[in-house]
């Protein structure tokens, strides 16, 4: 089956009366590549990801190939979709195989296909996948930052979601980690995963990103490869701040910020 | 793994076997084990003094302690992981001031059916309080937007208010009222029987079943909220459910023994401890730590001074709350 692409239409989300999103059109996003989501501080992004998982209310359409996911119930929607948090909470009594095992079998669909031992062996193997099968055996509460978040994502991927969302996957995470995380990610969207990923650091989505999506005020503003929506203009115009975009080799760029846009205020 | 859980609840079994051993033999009226065997043995030498002691006191309240550790505990493990708190128990939410206040309106107001004794109008009053202030946290539950934190400040709000209410009828209150009103807010075994026992072994088996069978949910629910959901869980359903069988267990106990504060916090914490939060074993193991627990405070009300039976909740209190401070310390010091 060749996985289908994601069209967002007019697609409204919000908490409450309170709407962050509004009419919001986009696509096609496609598998096989990043889709980063960037933007400044309460530009929508999460809102929008979150929107996407089915955990605020929307409305508006959805449709991944034929289906509409606006219409699913959150059981089903849950074998395509899943959504990795920005962090796993603090003090819990888990180690990483449970984390994963009660990911896989939490489902009301889940656990009544497969048996336990298949679940177990698909755990472990998930775990190999994302290179922490020595930490099997370990508490949540004592890994690392980096840890952590590998253990995270592995939860995440244990369920082989056709649609991956990944709010700031990198947030906490020093250099090696951020490359280990974003490689891993960007291998999980080579295998024909729809991945949308927001992303505060645009130098790794400039890095990582097959798509970025630029949003401000619950608007895309910019759509395409970085190079196409990464420009000085725009971030001039929604971050404000003097930009340039630096070459560095290898086809690749980086992005140096000067100073604010003069005129703009410091708040 | 599962092998050294399956341990860890053996050992607790076996603890509580022996600890409800020594809570029977233990006593005002000096019986030697040998007795007390004797008497257990022999439950057709109906009306000779030890036979009585044993059957009708000793017994049903060293049942009696262990089922209300269990309902209270295994009660707190599911609210703190349902609400996401470590500080959640059937006491912090305010239902077990509920029931109290409940049993308090029924002492002072006299309240009484035909035919009915009137102690168990009390239990029952205090029952349906301690059920109605769930109710009410549950349509907190329904038609909130926020997080759990929200249910957590209305259950505080809960338990002042109904610990105010009470109060005020303990000001009212006449001295013989007051008397009987002792009994519920400092929690004491003393009027268990077996008809009770009956009642709140029945709940407890019935509950049980359908905790663990969330046990993949509510284990979920610890990686959080959100992706809980993501995975499918519908949590707003599973902490209705959840609150449905706290409310069940808590009414039942405290509307038998009065307020146990400390069981259905520290119980889960030690069961944590002891076998971390895969919660099908988490759950049993609660259970476990808290009807040990109620056990060790039974055999204490009554050995501290003999010949003076302490209300147990006392006891939990001066007793346990030192303890779970220690082993939180201790813990501290560990990592």
């Amino acid at each position: 089956m060749t996985p289908a692409a994601l069209m967002i239409s007019d697609l409204t989300a919000g908490y409450g009366a309170r709407k962050v999103v509004r009419n919001l059109s986009l696509g096609p996003i496609e598998p096989g590549r990043i889709t980063a989501l960037v933007g400044p501080n309460g530009a929508g992004k999460s809102t929008l990801l979150r929107a996407l998982a089915g955990l605020l209310p929307a409305t508006g359409s959805l449709r991944l190939g034929d289906r509409e996911l606006l219409a699913l119930p959150l059981r089903d929607r849950s074998t395509i979709v899943t959504f990795m948090p920005q962090t796993l909470p603090q003090r819990v009594g888990l180690t990483v195989l449970e984390g994963v095992i009660s990911a896989l079998r939490a489902s009301p669909l889940a656990a009544q296909t497969e048996s336990g031992r298949a679940i177990e062996r698909r755990a472990i193997a998930t775990l190999e996948r994302v290179g922490i099968v020595d930490l099997a055996l370990s508490t949540l509460d004592h890994l690392s930052g980096g840890e952590r978040q590998l253990a995270s994502l592995a939860q995440a991927i244990a369920r082989e979601p056709a649609l991956l969302l990944l709010d700031e996957p990198t947030s906490a995470l020093d250099l090696r980690h951020q490359v280990v995380v974003m490689g891993l990610v960007h291998q999980l969207a080579e295998e024909g995963r729809i991945v949308v990923v927001v992303l505060h650091d645009l130098n790794l989505a400039v890095r990582w990103a097959g798509q970025v999506v630029v949003l401000d005020q619950g608007r895309a503003v910019a759509v395409g490869s970085a190079a196409e929506a990464i420009t000085p203009e725009v971030l001039g115009r929604v971050y404000g701040v003097d930009a340039r975009i630096e070459p560095i080799g290898n086809g690749r760029s980086q992005i140096v910020v000067e100073g604010l846009v003069a005129g703009t205020p410091h708040a | 793994m599962v092998r050294r859980r399956m341990v860890v609840l053996a050992a607790l079994a076996a603890g509580i076997a022996v600890t409800s051993c020594i809570d029977i033999v233990t006593g005002p009226s000096d019986l030697t084990i040998a007795d007390v065997i004797r008497a257990i043995f022999q439950p057709g030498a109906d009306n000779t003094p030890l036979s009585v002691i044993v059957w009708q006191v000793r017994m049903p309240y060293a049942v009696m302690a262990l089922l209300v550790g269990a309902a209270l505990s295994l009660a707190g493990a599911e609210m703190q992981t349902t609400l996401n708190n470590p500080l959640a128990s059937p006491f912090t939410l305010g239902m077990s001031s509920a029931a109290i206040f409940g049993a308090a309106l029924a002492i002072v107001l006299n309240i009484s059916l035909p035919g009915v004794p009137a102690n168990w109008i009390v239990s029952a009053n205090a029952f349906v309080f301690a059920f109605g202030s769930v109710l009410l946290l549950q349509s907190v539950v329904r038609s909130r937007e926020g997080g759990s934190e929200t249910l957590v400040l209305f259950g505080i709000a809960l338990f002042f208010t109904f610990n105010a209410l009470v109060s005020v009828v303990q000001f009212l209150a006449s001295e013989q009222a007051l008397q009987q009103l002792v009994f519920w807010t400092m929690g004491s075994l003393s009027r268990a029987n077996w008809d009770r026992v009956g009642m709140l072994a029945v709940v407890v088996a019935v509950v049980t079943p359908f905790s663990l069978a969330a046990s993949w949910q509510l284990t979920a629910l610890r990686l959080g909220e959100d992706r809980a959901r993501s995975f499918g869980v519908n949590v707003a359903r599973v902490q209705f459910l959840s609150l449905m069988r706290i409310s069940l267990l808590t009414a039942t106990a405290v509307s038998f023994v009065g307020t146990i504060a400390f069981v259905g916090l520290v119980g889960p914490h030690i069961a944590r401890m002891l076998i971390g939060e895969d919660h099908r074993f988490f759950l049993p193991a609660s259970a476990f730590t808290g009807a040990l627990v109620l056990s060790l405070a039974s055999i204490a009300s009554k050995a501290i001074i003999p010949g003076v039976l302490i209300p147990i909740g006392l006891v939990t209190a001066l007793i346990g709350v030192p303890f779970f401070v220690a082993l939180l310390l201790g813990r501290g010091a560990r990592t």
